[in-house]
């Protein structure tokens, strides 16, 4: 017999069991053969430790649940989707929501900045304790560049990610969440949103972290910050089909505000939060900012505002209030001082609240006034 | 598929039981194949998502090839994810370039899986066929399960196996262009 081919010896150190006897017993006689698999036997331990990943361990059941939850959400409009369509038409959506995006993603920044000198202990840095309005005009295009190469300084890696998923009943968005169930009974609310039916939903915590890169200024470099988003819940009152279609058919240019709520209908969204925490391993809070401040002197005021109005006073979240189209007072709900903010038609406004003690960020918004929003914010129970 | 309660407001789709245990028999496997290319169990995750999502789509929960293909597509799934990855950093390289004149500091060069980076990298350089057989077999699937992924006799697997490591091997130690 002659020498077994290459594909042959190759198998044999993966299968031995998969060789003939015949292939098996010149094998066993033949040092050529042999030697040959000793070759290969380097080659493929190379080759093995150049593609060694750690190894994974994963959760099917939980994998099913994201995944039937984004197969839900196929051919119909995603829940959020729909949450987003009903309380924010789509005729009010103008160019600002993709600044506002930019935005939140370079508060995220801020939001991630460290109060101890560089050390590589993890600290809690950030936690909001309140809101505060920070008034804010369409941002500038000198905004909006600084604003993408902010996004660039770090790397975004979830541990976890926030998923969205619906959820039957109310007790089932609070099994998902493990905060107390957000029971709302229709009949204690406006008038309006009496007998309208209410869909719930629910997020677990997720955990990300930003590792300032290359880009970064050599300050913040190879800090990573870690961010622990939610668990949240929230429930939405209203028919989100019938929102989520309206969105869809709107014509911002040609359909009023008006319109389009009336054919929404009524929707209101209540959602809470566990706020959210960041923590470091290095750099301070100043570091940050003025890292921030310093990179694009041109920045707008109102950009300036926001980024220096993160944790100062310490827990601060500022709020952009886009002065065109919304505008925003203090408000008391139970007991606590939060946000009241209505959009500029009057058709639409909300309120957001943080509880200290159970470090509960809270929202109600919907299709209704802001004052609306606090009375029933107030009215409704957390507990 | 499940039927959603009217005060939902929305008929939601639902993989039916077929499906859902195809799901819990593979995802794990899916997202090692995938892993294996990534080097990044979240991506990994994400592609395998992706894969149910796509079968769901176009095949039946008890097609006998159901795992083969599945293990074909997280691959190809995944070494396409890779070869975007390569067109994104050198996008970012060229515009940070552009940015400044300043060299990158030596430091931020060297990270942590620079080596993990370097392999992915040469991975997507291959053709698909000899990337996906590298990583279906070091994801532990025999010579009978590869063929099958790839449409391939199980008797050639051992051999193109070896070209395959052998151009890796070939690629890793070649020196990386400007």
């Amino acid at each position: 017999m002659s020498h077994l081919p290459d594909g042959t010896v190759r198998r044999l150190y993966d299968e031995p069991l998969a060789l003939s006897e015949a292939e098996r017993t010149h094998y066993n006689g033949c040092a050529a053969c042999q030697e040959r698999l000793s070759d290969i036997a380097a080659t493929t331990r190379g080759v093995a430790a150049a593609l060694a990943v750690p190894g994974v361990t994963v959760d099917p059941e939980a994998a099913l649940v994201r995944f039937n939850s984004k197969l839900a959400g196929q051919g119909n409009p995603s829940t959020l989707q729909r949450l987003r369509s009903a309380v924010w038409p789509q005729a009010q959506v103008s160019s600002w929501r993709k600044p506002a995006l930019a935005g939140v993603l370079a508060v995220g920044l801020v939001a991630t900045v460290a109060a101890t000198p560089i050390a590589q202990n993890v600290r809690q840095v950030f936690e909001p304790s309140q809101v505060q309005t920070v008034s804010v005009g369409k941002p500038t295009q000198s905004d909006m560049n600084s604003l993408q190469a902010f996004a660039r300084w770090g790397d975004v890696k979830w541990v976890s990610q926030p998923q969205l998923q619906q959820a039957e009943t109310a007790a089932e968005a609070a099994k998902i969440s493990g905060l107390p169930a957000l029971k709302v009974d229709t009949s204690k609310l406006p008038q309006e949103f009496a007998n309208q039916p209410v869909t719930y939903a629910a997020m677990a915590g997720a955990t990300g972290s930003v590792t300032f890169n290359a880009n970064a200024p050599a300050k913040l470099r190879g800090t990573t910050l870690t961010v622990q988003v939610g668990p949240a819940e929230v429930a939405v009152v209203g028919d989100l089909n019938k929102a989520a279609q309206a969105g869809k058919t709107a014509d911002g240019s040609k359909t009023t505000p008006q319109e389009i709520a009336s054919q929404v209908g009524p929707v209101l969204a209540i959602a809470e939060m566990r706020s959210p925490k960041v923590t470091s391993n290095g750099v301070s809070v100043s570091d940050v900012k003025k890292a921030l401040l310093a990179s694009d002197p041109s920045l707008s005021q109102p950009l300036k505002d926001l980024i220096n109005g993160f944790d100062s006073p310490a827990g601060n979240l500022p709020l952009p209030i886009p002065v065109d189209m919304a505008s925003a007072h203090p408000a008391t709900v139970h007991g606590i001082q939060g946000t009241a903010i209505g959009d500029n038609t009057g058709l639409g406004g909300g309120v957001i609240w943080i509880d200290k003690k159970s470090s509960t960020v809270y929202a109600v918004a919907g299709l209704l006034s802001a004052d609306s929003a606090v009375k029933t914010a107030d009215g409704l129970s957390f507990k | 598929m499940g039927e959603e309660p009217a005060d939902r407001g929305a008929a939601v789709r639902t993989a039916p039981d077929s499906f859902e245990s195809l799901f819990l028999a593979e995802y794990g496997k899916v997202v090692a194949v995938a892993n294996r290319v990534l080097a990044d169990r979240q991506e990994a995750e994400d592609v395998a998502q992706e894969v149910f999502l796509d079968f769901h789509r176009k095949h039946p929960a008890d097609a006998g090839y159901a795992p083969a293909w599945l293990q074909r597509a997280a691959v190809h799934t995944a070494l396409n994810r890779i070869r975007s990855r390569k067109r994104r950093e050198r996008r970012e390289v060229n515009d940070a370039n552009l940015r400044t004149d300043t060299p990158p500091d030596p430091q931020d060069v060297l990270v942590v899986n620079e080596e993990r980076r370097r392999v992915r990298q040469a991975l997507s350089r291959l053709s698909t066929k000899p990337a996906s057989l590298l990583a279906l077999r070091y994801s532990g699937l025999s010579y009978v399960e590869i063929g099958a992924a790839l449409g391939v006799g199980t008797n050639q697997i051992g051999t193109l196996l070896r070209r395959a490591e052998q151009s890796l091997l070939k690629e890793l130690n070649r020196v990386t262009p400007a």
